[in-house]
């Protein structure tokens, strides 16, 4: 009961934030939000806690929850007109209302993949290996120790920060015996963003079949059945970047605050992938274009508060190697020394080989709607969002160049390249999705 | 390796036929755009269609049904015991008949989909890469329901068969002896014991993985073999036998063989560990020593 209860406040922390954040977006999407911004804020402040001194216990964990959300109640009350309640209501009569038979059947498999998620993660307790040996396993030690010497001293503790293991611990400190099902909320999440964001743009059908071709992706669907961190990560990535689009074409306040939380709570789930930068990027570049020189600061601002306590945290243990600063230092250094074209062919083959080919249909298909809409290419809608993908491949080929020189067995982690990328097919399923292409493709 | 039927008698493998088919089926289907046809090509591309429409129920309804047994059993189930049909290349039949269905796009997908006829901008004006954008499309589609829904399938199986099963059951469901032999350990150990496992090399892929083993021993620390102490500082008191290791002699307090079922109860040894002891030689056997104090 007290899991139920646990998993609610933090819903109703993310949600609260929401009504802060965002003028208007439907109330599901709040919720799903509000799952997403709660998990991944509330375990910051439980990591932010224990470093000012406050151990992993029941007791800290719901002060820190409730002094949330008592934080946040007081302006919320005050915009709870956001929340549009009749009107939220009316959309959804209207959607079942409205939705041709077709548009039912996918709406039904579309449940029925999302409740399937959902059973097996209930079911199957947790136990793929790196769940076990390494983000399971620090919250179990969290647990019960209630700290994290024992997790330290033991080795393989670092690597990647602690959101799904403090995830796992809040689950276990409220009496959860199985934290497993926080993914598939993960990906039911996704699935009522995916869509939602969809419809920001284009058609009813066209929303359900493109988040029915997202959630069926046998990478992503079964990554959330397992505990994993490639999954959770793509979702706050992919989210991050679409509402950054969102915000770029269509100027709607509050999309740009959920984009930077999002961005950097997806370097609080994994901090050793850069692609953070390809979006820094990108807004970089679209805010000197557009005059608006203030936002890039702003977005770094928040950016880098969320995502710099693990990194000097990290950098404190093993040394500033591990800094922002010093990566960063460190990744010029050897693009502005080490340039080589045979290296720059083996990366490019190894990039191919391990990201593009085995995903080759999507990647097929993203190049055939840049083909034909090609004279519409320059089209704001059409472009910022092409920029992102093309940004994060870039990053994605940069990155691996890097590594190349500062990992001498760079060639021997295929595996771990694939399920970096897998953030690449929900961003290339959404260009197509807002593509007049796929309008054009379904007759409307 | 063999190379497949068609490979060894007809030297042309099976991809090669399928991208062959892929682009007569295209050149057949713009050719009747373009209104350049023969009657018989024509009547060939009628025929091919009509017979499509007629088997592709029957087709769907095969390969959903041996992918899912052979989900439900392991790979290679299908082909061992139903006349050497293996399911994947059903599977490529499958995507056959959808891609003539997709070019048949006028006649059916478009009613499937509601798409009013006046509205198919496809058809007005076809070329390769609305057509292309069309198969990528359905073969996304396709490919996406036919991985998920049989692994889908194969976990409700098991959760509609075995709902009552506990934490334990479900563990050794997956890991099987090893998960029963980290439990024998923590069973013949205290909790303050600190426990040296083989290397990480084959045999010893699991019992030999520190960072894995830890989980299900803990609180009990672990140590590599040969070295002094764990990353804790600890000595170790005890030592796995797995798998042929140790295959050097331990001085033993005693040794503890894990059953070989729930029923047997544990063997315990005095002694020396031998691994020249015929008992020892066993390449399946379990155990624990626990170290004589120095």
């Amino acid at each position: 009961m007290s899991v139920v209860l646990g998993m609610l406040g933090i819903v109703f922390f993310g949600f609260l934030l929401t009504l802060i954040l965002v003028p208007k977006i439907s109330l599901l999407s709040r919720i799903a939000l509000g799952y997403l911004l709660g998990t991944g804020l509330i375990t910051l402040f439980m990591f932010l806690a224990y470093l000012a001194g406050l151990r992993f216990t029941f007791e800290n964990t719901a002060k820190i929850l409730i002094f949330s959300l008592i934080i946040l109640v007081f302006p919320a009350l005050f915009l709870k007109n956001r929340l549009e309640i009749k009107k939220n209501l009316r959309e959804v009569t209207l959607f079942f209302r409205e939705t041709s038979s077709f548009e039912k059947i996918i709406f039904g498999i579309i449940l029925f993949f999302l409740l399937s998620s959902f059973i097996i993660t209930v079911y199957y307790p947790v136990s793929h290996w790196d769940a076990l040996a390494l983000y399971d396993w620090r919250a179990k030690t969290f647990v019960d120790t209630g700290g994290m010497e024992e997790g330290i001293t033991r080795g393989f503790f670092f690597g990647y920060p602690l959101m799904t293991s403090l995830a796992h611990t809040f689950i276990y400190l409220f009496g959860g015996k199985n934290p497993q099902f926080t993914y598939s909320l993960i990906f039911i999440g996704f699935a009522i963003l995916f869509y939602g964001a969809l419809r920001e743009f284009t058609s009813r059908k066209i929303s359900l079949l493109v988040t029915l071709a997202l959630i069926t992706i046998p990478g992503i669907f079964d990554h959330s059945t397992i505990a994993y961190t490639n999954l959770p990560y793509s979702v706050y990535y992919v989210m991050g970047t679409i509402y950054l689009y969102i915000w770029m074409v269509k100027q709607k306040p509050g999309y740009l605050a959920l984009s930077v939380f999002l961005v950097g709570l997806s370097s609080w789930i994994r901090s050793s992938e850069p692609f953070w930068l390809a979006n820094l990027g990108v807004l970089i570049f679209y805010c000197l274009w557009k005059r608006k020189f203030l936002v890039p600061i702003f977005y770094s601002l928040i950016f880098f508060s969320i995502q710099q306590p693990w990194k000097i945290f990290e950098a404190r243990m093993f040394g500033s190697q591990y800094s922002t600063i010093e990566s960063i230092q460190t990744s010029v250094s050897v693009l502005a020394t080490k340039l080589s074209i045979v290296r720059i062919i083996e990366v490019l083959i190894f990039v191919l080989k391990n990201a593009i080919v085995p995903d080759i249909l999507f990647w097929g298909l993203f190049l055939v709607v840049v083909l034909i809409q090609i004279k519409e290419i320059f089209k704001e809608k059409n472009l910022w969002f092409l920029a992102l993908i093309l940004a994060n491949l870039l990053l994605l080929f940069v990155g691996s160049y890097i590594f190349s020189f500062t990992y001498p067995e760079w060639k021997g982690v295929p595996g771990s390249m694939v399920r970096m990328v897998m953030f690449f097919l929900p961003l290339l399923l959404y260009y197509f999705g807002i593509s007049d292409v796929g309008k054009k493709f379904l007759g409307e | 390796m063999y190379s497949g039927f068609l490979q060894q008698h007809i030297w042309v493998g099976l991809r090669a036929i399928l991208v062959l088919f892929v682009f007569g089926g295209v050149s057949a289907k713009l050719s009747l755009f373009k209104k350049v046809a023969s009657k018989q090509i024509y009547f060939h591309y009628q025929l091919i269609s009509t017979l499509n429409k007629l088997l592709l129920p029957t087709l769907v309804f095969i390969v959903f049904l041996l992918l899912s047994i052979e989900n439900a059993h392991h790979p290679g189930y299908v082909y061992t015991r139903f006349l050497h049909v293996e399911p994947k290349i059903l599977f490529f039949s499958f995507l056959v008949a959808i891609f003539i269905l997709i070019l048949d796009f006028d006649d059916s997908l478009a009613d499937l989909l509601g798409v009013k006829s006046a509205k198919r901008e496809l058809l007005k004006r076809p070329d390769y890469l609305h057509l292309l954008l069309l198969t990528l499309i359905s073969w996304i589609f396709l490919g996406n329901i036919l991985k998920s829904v049989p692994s889908v399938y194969a976990k409700m199986q098991f959760i509609l068969k075995n709902p009552g099963l506990t934490y334990e059951e479900k563990m050794r469901s997956g890991w099987g002896v090893f998960y029963d032999y980290m439990m024998f350990i923590n069973e013949n150990t205290p909790p303050d014991a600190t426990i040296m496992h083989p290397p990480q090399d084959r045999p010893w892929e699991n019992v030999g993985n520190g960072g894995l083993i830890r989980y299900f021993l803990y609180p009990r620390d672990e140590i590599y073999p040969f070295k002094e102490t764990s990353n804790k500082g600890n000595k170790p008191t005890h030592m796995m036998i797995a798998y042929g290791w140790p295959d050097f002699p331990v001085e033993a307090e005693k040794i503890i063989y894990m059953p070989k079922t729930a029923t047997e109860s544990a063997e315990i040894v005095y002694g020396v560990y031998d691994p020249e002891d015929p008992r020892n030689k066993n390449g399946d056997l379990l155990g624990l020593i626990k170290l004589k104090k120095e």
